[in-house]
């Protein structure tokens, strides 16, 4: 049966809701001080996964609310960063910890036939485990 | 906890070795494999440190992402490294990717793990 991840105990916290609504806020007005400010943060791919992990538990609505608009700030980012002229290399890091976050969330939404998929195939290779070389 | 490496993952450790012989990126992906199982056997999921994310579970198995703990930036960026668990046995996966802004999709794992069977047949 699959389980939609689950990270008990952990709960979202005022702290990284301010932080993650003020960020998307901010990417409302300026997409410079929405970079800066994830600096100055140091809000990173996790955070953002954690929250919205824990969000999913609580509130599945809300939390694909937020995907959404993570998604279509990396779409933003990616169409006007060289319009911007801002700096590539930060440019880069956010789109891949956002790109990464959202392979995660999209792994974590597998479907329960991809799961099952998954657990016959690695079943098969540990039985195969004797070929297998080892760490 | 017995950890085995896909052959086509361990493959990719021999050439992250080659490449990377200052950093030895491929003994810290083993650091953090082992370091990972421990926590994985040992703790239960809320305990996890940050850079181990369960992604789900079917049956008996799970599928674990873990980030690779390295000095500077980027440096782990452009792989990424998966654990298949099911009680004392871990597979390891290692895909490289294509694009530093690629995604890897559920179906391209169960592609990489359908290959695996395919080179496993091989030997």
């Amino acid at each position: 049966m699959n389980e939609v991840i689950s990270l008990e105990g952990l709960e979202v916290t005022y702290l990284q809701e301010f932080k993650f609504k003020f960020l998307l806020f901010c990417l409302k007005i300026s997409l410079r001080l929405y970079l800066a400010l994830f600096y100055i943060f140091g809000v990173t791919e996790k955070d953002l996964l954690s929250y919205t992990v824990c969000l999913f538990n609580q509130d599945k609505s809300r939390a694909q609310k937020y995907i959404e608009s993570i998604r279509k700030s990396v779409a933003l980012l990616d169409k006007r960063a060289q319009m911007l002229r801002l700096n590539q290399a930060h440019v880069e890091y956010f789109l891949s910890e956002a790109n990464e976050f959202l392979e995660d969330i999209s792994l974590i939404n597998a479907s329960q036939e991809q799961w099952d998929q998954f657990s016959n195939l690695v079943s098969r290779i540990a039985e195969e485990k004797e070929h297998l070389p080892t760490i | 906890m017995r950890v085995y490496i896909c052959p086509k993952a361990h493959k990719a450790l021999k050439d992250i070795s080659k490449s990377h012989k200052k950093e030895d990126l491929a003994t810290k992906i083993k650091e953090s494999v082992s370091e990972a199982s421990n926590f994985i056997s040992q703790k239960p999921p809320s305990e996890y440190p940050s850079w181990i994310i369960l992604l789900g579970k079917s049956g008996e198995w799970s599928l674990y992402k873990i980030r690779v703990a390295i000095s500077g930036k980027g440096k782990s960026r452009g792989l990424r490294v998966y654990l298949a668990c099911k009680n004392d046995l871990t597979l390891l996966l290692i895909f490289h990717l294509k694009s530093k802004r690629e995604q890897y999709t559920m179906k391209e794992i169960l592609e990489f793990l359908k290959n695996c069977l395919v080179s496993i047949g091989k030997t």
